[in-house]
């Protein structure tokens, strides 16, 4: 197991299931006790809605429980293929805040006919 | 552990183990968690284990957060989207990507196509996937002219996506709310500085009524300055209704103020205003004979106070426009086309004709034109000077040939400028003829200038007519470059057409 490379998934490199805040902090800190150096840990989010409540945005879950998008992400894209439905939302968890990295939304508002309804949402490497 | 007992020991690392000790609560927290005390290990040991555990312990020990509930969805637009190869045309258009050239020609081109995509899909009764949307709405922002189709290709999403990003409140649901309307009245009353006539134009927009009574509600204890650019706001949603406060303005104490009104109320048909330049205008005509009528219209004397009250100035001629021509210019311009129609009997081709020889007449009744927006009366006028303004009034089909007869006689650059003003979308032989002509043109800026135009409102039906002409500049890069960036023009606006087919016609 590497410490140092933050972007290594530990655990034997299997995307997380997709699950709801709760579990998805459990999973947190399961990951961080095995190896508390990490600062870098992938979450998978089910049926969660983006939603803005002041200056920040959420991802909120089905319960009402809800976790904070990173300031630096612009959640226009993930906004735009949600429109208020739910999404299941790739993201890496760092300093108590979300970075979405891909989304799965329903085809509805989607180009239907234009490739998968997985998006990637990562800023290119170095960005 | 809470937040004191980690502030605690983060004071004791700052300080140095030699001049504080391990705080009690950290001890007591690190016994309980290793099961034993740190025993005789050292105090420096026991502050960084009990920092490593309490810092994982508030990195992992994250408490949700419950009770958020998000916005209601947007309501589903049920109308189809664009097909997979319409999409991918959006994509290179947004993206930059489809070779339209570099530059300002480039970004008006790919405007236009984007102008011409989005209405396209929303005539063939579709409606722009919701992914698509953010990027459309940041560049309808900075392009107004995208905002009328992005509005109508948007749907019901377009607007609940806009009401959730302040810089896209202008593509927002319809009504404006009551609370921005509200919020816009009060800047304007209590506010300071420019930004309080920036509200009150927003207003304008918004509810011309509410604005008007705002600017009432002030009006005497505004100054000079304040009232002059308040009135300018009103041309915003212009109507008869703002011609009292308009009228009254004429008579304010100040001339800036007295100045703004009669600007304002020269843009409104049919004021008061209008009927006494009739009256000026009256005297001054003369139609004479029976059979071939002749029309002649005299040069007015020194303005008096009521002319003067009404805005006729001094200041603003034209280049070689004498003072009495200008006033004579300014008199037309503010008199109804109806007094040459109706009042005169003439017709406007009449009327037009006589002008052809007097220049402040011809420019009068251009103004008074486009005032009323009178599609006869362009038609008359547009042989004196084709303006962009008057061509506009016009069918398309005889805006055009109006254009091809002046086609003829052009030189390179003011071909160019006739490719600019002639009205898109354009015809196939139009677009034929004007490439054919265009193959002679030397100047290299004018060329450019043109080959914009053709890509901006070219048939496609000219393609191969540019591909005949690509070949043969093999050894003209430059020219080659810009000639085929009009040929991809085309060929887009084809695929736009191919691709987003009228409904019948749908799978």
């Amino acid at each position: 197991v590497a410490f140092s490379d933050a972007k290594q998934v530990v655990g034997g490199g299997v995307v997380p299931p997709a699950t709801g805040v709760d579990a998805a902090l459990d999973a947190v800190a399961s990951a961080l006790a095995a190896n508390p150096w990490r600062d870098l840990v992938p979450v998978v989010l089910a049926d969660v809605v983006p939603a803005a409540d002041g200056d920040r945005w959420w991802l909120v879950d089905p319960t009402g429980a809800r976790l904070p998008l990173d300031p630096a992400v612009e959640p226009w894209p993930l906004l735009a293929r949600s429109v208020g439905h739910p999404v299941t939302v790739c993201a890496e968890w760092r300093s108590g805040a979300l970075t979405p990295l891909a989304i799965h939304a329903s085809p509805v508002h989607l180009g239907a006919a234009d490739g998968p309804r997985c998006t990637n949402l990562a800023p290119e490497d170095g960005a | 552990v809470n937040a004191e007992v980690w502030d605690e020991l983060v004071a004791t690392a700052l300080v140095g183990t030699a001049r504080r000790g391990v705080p009690e609560p950290a001890r007591r927290h690190l016994a309980h968690v290793l099961g034993a005390a740190p025993g005789d290990t050292g105090t420096e040991v026991a502050v960084l284990t009990a920092a490593g555990v309490i810092a994982s312990e508030r990195r992992t020990g994250i408490r949700t957060v419950t009770g958020a509930t998000p916005p209601p969805a947007a309501p589903i637009d049920a109308r189809p989207h664009p097909g997979p190869d319409a999409l991918r045309i959006l994509d290179l258009l947004v993206g930059g990507a489809a070779g339209l050239g570099r530059g300002a020609t480039g970004a008006t081109v790919t405007e236009t196509l984007l102008v011409e995509w989005l209405a396209r899909v929303a005539a063939t009764g579709r409606v722009v996937p919701a992914d698509r949307l953010p990027d459309l709405l940041d560049r309808a922002t900075g392009a107004t002219d995208l905002r009328p189709p992005l509005r109508a290709a948007g749907g019901t999403t377009l607007a609940w996506l806009a009401a959730r990003n302040p810089r896209w409140s202008w593509a927002a649901a319809g009504d404006p709310s009551t609370a921005e309307v509200d919020a816009l009245a009060e800047t304007w009353r209590t506010g300071a500085g420019a930004g309080r006539v920036e509200a009150l134009q927003e207003l304008r927009q918004r509810d011309p009524e509410r604005a008007r009574a705002a600017l009432e509600e002030t009006w005497s204890g505004e100054r000079a300055a304040a009232r002059a650019e308040a009135l300018r706001a009103l041309a915003i949603g212009l109507g008869p209704a703002d011609e009292p406060l308009l009228e009254a303005a004429l008579d304010d104490r100040a001339a800036s103020v007295r100045a703004a009104a009669a600007e304002v109320l020269a843009r409104l048909p049919g004021s008061a205003r209008s009927g006494r330049m009739a009256d000026r205008l009256r005297p001054l005509v003369t139609v004479g004979g029976l059979l071939r009528k002749t029309i002649d219209v005299a040069l007015p004397e020194e303005p008096d106070a009521a002319a003067r009250r009404d805005g006729i100035v001094d200041a603003g001629a034209p280049q070689g426009v004498g003072r009495r021509a200008w006033w004579l210019q300014q008199i037309v311009a503010g008199t109804p086309l109806a007094f040459w129609t109706e009042e005169r009997g003439l017709s406007p081709g009449a009327v037009a004709d006589r002008a052809q020889a007097q220049r402040e007449l011809a420019e009068g009744l251009i103004a008074a034109t486009l005032l009323e927006a009178d599609p006869t009366w362009a038609a008359a006028l547009a042989g004196y000077q084709p303006y962009p303004a008057l061509l506009a009034l016009l069918p398309p089909q005889a805006a055009l040939d109006l254009v091809t007869r002046r086609l003829r006689q052009a030189d390179d650059a003011k071909l160019a400028w006739l490719l600019t003003i002639a009205p898109a979308p354009w015809t196939a032989p139009f677009t034929i003829a004007a490439v054919t002509r265009l193959r002679a043109v030397a100047n290299t800026i004018a060329l450019d200038q043109a080959l914009g135009a053709v890509a901006r409102g070219g048939h496609p039906d000219a393609g191969p007519a540019l591909e005949t002409w690509i070949a043969e500049l093999a050894d003209a890069e430059t020219r080659r470059r810009a000639v085929r960036a009009t040929a991809h023009a085309l060929s887009l606006r084809r695929a736009i057409e191919q691709a987003l087919p009228p409904p019948t016609e749908m799978p």
